[in-house]
């Protein structure tokens, strides 16, 4: 009813109005109830246990579409300005060498790596009976033609496996000589993965970009659509062991929760990728009887950063009382759900040939010690935002807050950006932060010639203004030493520096989940975050 | 006249895209971070130093500014707006092989909003005071604090996984339309709602309105042709802007159900200070606005004949 200057105007309410009420409420009660019991519900019964992981029993591949859609948070369509096109997981490409479960490089498109006495020379011979996706033949000329076109583009040369190349001649067919104007005695290792794809001369243009990623894996490179699928084909030419599955889609979902609720709902097969399973979704999947979760020790390790151009953690001994002070167990099993190694080396212990362990040990008494001079000395621990949203950081940061704290440290935590974390870090302006570093090319050179050398490209990107001449000296020394024995002994020397010096001291290893579908049979995720796409195939 | 008008307003698009792209090639060089080294880590792999330094040197970064800014400009005037640097694919491609997506989503998603805002707006007018206009209010606020992506995650927990309904994710058919478009239009129906039912109640009071009732007209008639079309001119200064942002993208209903619209390729863009997407999505931008808004404008002739259009600004 209306009133307007004292005068009731009678309304008369029409069918229509009256409708349109109840339904209006309606609409509105049922979003309201299910806001309500939104969260209420548990998962799906888990009366049983995930099924068999299936290795055991030899099974026949069923007369079903093999087909696999894995769902990833990223893109693994890289382009054309990339050096590769599309991401190594995709096995559209292969390098001379890959590594192994020990990180000890294995001939790969390589049938032979043989270095002359200083290893200034390596002679590599080529399988035979390889061809490229467009049929042409993997050959010296080949090679050569890939060795131009990274030599020619140095931003292609992710690694550095080229950095001090001087030349490569033709020896034979299958065989080619690469010179180096220093000894390169890891040159297996830089080698392999991203160190050195290889593709048909078809496939880039005369500046070297790929137009068509020709490769030699047991996948082709069949379409991409943007944003939406990435998909490839098998390659029933492949040398090696054939693929079961005939198409495998990858799938870029941003959002962790939409990724996972994709699984569930059966839209794609499996995640599989960096940060794919988050660790408080572990129990999600644990609890779904249709999938399956698995976790692997991978290469990446995390790591805090300490600017030591500036106090306070210009001072060694601070720098080790805060490493001491860090419970690294406490922050595994609390915050990253037991999914990860506290770390007790500077690198991941997967690279047993090398890797020192026992390092870096919590111990908050003796950190008190050390930090004796401190009280309420102010400290900027700055974190990436794109980090945090992989990994626990920011809760990972408020742990180091407390912890610092008892120590006497004031410490200011700062949120930024990816781009201006790595401007600020570069600039110096921070105290500390906290990074990853994947460990990919089993060198230890990988590490210690670019964080600890004090021209170590990430010693200088990152502001840790770590110099230490018995140090640089070790390194250069251990770079060219063709003895693995003697390279070995040199890269213990350094690792027990590093828990004396610490410039910046390590947390944990990373162990990634990744998770599958029940009818997704033979499914691993290697400690490279590479999908074993040829042993994996699709039940019923 | 009309015709004029329109002339007019075009012309003063080349001067806003001209401005534009000076604010933002100088703020976006003023950010941190350097595009070569973001675009070589993507691989996950920590570049060298010699690669950074000749990705910089291939995506010409290390030309002057001015000179950068002047061979854009010369480039653009010609019909070309550069290469993206992460996908090296011309960026006027890019962004129009996305849009249609991003335009059907915001299509849906404005058809939802209406649909719900329209009578829920007139229904609180009309029931003011009464349960149903507080139900209103309480819908108003749920919608201005519900944040969209949870909104969305619920619709995927409860539609898409427990009653396997709707598909999770992706474009392809109508229903993979249904719940981004719910999520976006839910959210935007209780402020247009509430904008309605102020308008609604305004009008209402008008006198004419009593007028038309005296008459005897239908309550019908009075409500649609008499009091919603003057309502309405406030709700379509409105729609009209939330058109151009939707038409922008939507990045986070993009992000949600792995939309592969604009939004979600810019926000990227950004984060890789891919500059010439930057640029051309700003202008693109630019043009969706002004393109927008003069739509808007002609539009209030319809709703009220009164209104003229003159010197770039209806009257």
């Amino acid at each position: 009813m209306l009133m307007k200057n004292g005068i009731v105007i009678k309304m008369k309410e029409g069918v229509f109005l009256k409708n349109l009420k109840r339904i209006g409420v309606c609409l509105l009660l049922l979003f309201f109830l299910l806001g309500c019991f939104y969260g209420c519900g548990t998962q799906e019964e888990a009366a049983e246990t995930p099924a068999d992981t299936d290795t055991d029993t030899e099974e026949e591949v069923p007369d079903i579409p093999q087909e696999l859609i894995i769902g990833i948070g990223r893109d693994f369509y890289q382009g054309p300005e990339s050096g590769v096109f599309v991401h190594g997981s995709t096995a559209v490409w292969e390098s001379l060498t890959y590594l192994n479960e020990d990180m000890i490089p294995e001939p790969q498109l390589a049938e032979e790596l043989i270095p002359n006495d200083d290893a200034t020379e390596w002679s590599v011979t080529l399988r035979s009976g390889i061809i490229f996706h467009d049929g042409t033949p993997l050959n010296a000329e080949a090679l050569m033609a890939n060795i131009d076109r990274v030599t020619n583009n140095p931003s292609f040369d992710s690694y550095g496996t080229f950095l001090n190349f001087e030349g490569a001649e033709i020896a034979g067919d299958m065989e080619v000589i690469f010179k180096f104007n220093k000894p390169e005695p890891a040159f297996p290792l830089k080698a392999n993965y991203h160190g050195f794809a290889l593709f048909s001369p078809a496939s880039f243009d005369e500046e070297g970009a790929i137009t068509i990623p020709y490769g030699t894996g047991p996948f082709k490179y069949e379409d991409y659509i943007k944003d939406e699928a990435l998909i490839l084909t098998r390659n029933d030419d492949y040398w090696g062991e054939k693929a079961k599955l005939e198409k495998v889609t990858f799938k870029p979902i941003p959002d962790p929760s939409t990724r996972l609720a994709a699984l569930q709902a059966g839209e794609i097969h499996v995640i599989a990728d960096v940060g794919g399973v988050l660790p408080e979704q572990g129990v999600i999947v644990e609890g779904d009887p249709n999938l399956v979760l698995q976790s692997r020790l991978v290469t990446t390790s995390h790591y805090i950063l300490f600017n030591g151009q500036e106090a306070p953690f210009d001072n060694v001994e601070l720098r080790r009382a805060v490493s001491m002070a860090v419970d690294r167990s406490t922050i595994v099993n609390e915050l990253l759900e037991g999914y990860g190694e506290p770390a007790d080396s500077i690198f991941t212990p997967i690279a047993r040939d090398f890797v020192v362990r026992g390092l870096f040990k919590t111990n908050p008494d003796e950190a008190r010690e050390l930090a004796q001079s401190v009280s309420d000395t102010p400290v900027k621990l700055v974190v990436s935002s794109a980090l945090a949203n992989r990994w626990p950081y920011k809760p990972v940061a408020e742990v180091l807050q407390m912890e610092l704290g008892e120590l006497g440290f004031d410490v200011e935590i700062e949120m930024m950006e990816a781009a201006a974390w790595m401007e600020a870090l570069g600039n110096g302006d921070y105290h500390m932060t906290l990074t990853p570093y994947t460990f990919m090319t089993g060198d230890p050179d990988f590490v210690f010639g670019r964080w600890i050398h004090s021209e170590g490209q990430m010693n200088v990107s990152r502001g840790l203004g770590y110099s230490n001449a018995e140090a640089d000296k070790l390194i250069e020394e251990a770079a060219i030493e063709s003895d693995l024995n003697k390279r070995k002994e040199l890269y213990q020397q350094l690792q027990g520096m590093m828990d004396l010096e610490v410039p910046m001291a390590p947390i944990f290893h990373d162990v990634t989940l990744y998770a599958y579908r029940k009818e997704v049979k033979d499914f691993t995720l290697d400690a490279y975050f590479t999908p074993s796409l040829v042993e994996a195939w699709m039940g019923e | 006249m009309l015709k004029k008008y329109i002339v007019k307003r075009l012309l003063y698009l080349f001067v806003v895209m001209l401005g534009v792209s000076i604010l933002t090639f100088s703020i976006s060089q003023l950010t941190p971070g350097d595009p070569a080294e973001l675009l070589l880590r993507e691989s996950g792999v920590e570049p060298t130093r010699e690669a950074v330094e000749a990705m910089r040197e291939h995506l010409g970064l290390n030309d002057p500014l001015v000179v950068r800014y002047g061979k854009w400009l010369w480039a653009v005037l010609q019909g070309d707006f550069g290469k993206s640097f992460r996908t090296g694919q011309p960026v006027f491609e890019e962004i129009t092989q996305r849009f249609p997506a991003t335009v059907e989503l915001t299509i849906a998603g404005l058809a939802v909003m209406l649909s719900i805002a329209l009578p829920v707006g007139i229904l609180s007018a009309l029931f003011k005071n009464t349960f149903m206009d507080h139900l209103s209010r309480l819908f108003a606020l749920l919608g201005a604090s519900l944040p969209s992506f949870w909104l969305g995650l619920l619709l995927i927990y409860y539609f898409a996984v427990k009653l396997s309904l709707l598909p999770v994710m992706g474009r392809g058919s109508l229903l993979h339309l249904i719940l981004p478009a719910l999520t976006l239009g839910l959210g935007m129906s209780a402020t247009y709602a509430r904008l309605l039912r102020a308008s609604m109640l305004e009008v209402l009071g008008q006198d004419y309105i009593q007028a038309a009732r005296a008459r005897g007209l239908r309550e019908q008639t009075v409500l649609v042709k008499n009091a919603l079309k003057n309502a309405l001119l406030p709700v379509v200064t409105a729609f009209g802007m939330s058109l151009g942002h939707l038409l922008g993208g939507t990045v986070i209903v993009e992000t949600i159900f792995a939309w592969p619209g604009v939004g979600r390729f810019v926000v990227q863009a950004i984060f890789n200070r891919d500059y010439p997407v930057i640029q051309g999505y700003v202008l693109f931008m630019a043009l969706i606005f002004v393109l927008v808004n003069l739509a808007v404008d002609i539009s209030y002739k319809y709703f009220d004949p009164r209104i003229r259009l003159e010197g770039g600004d209806s009257k």
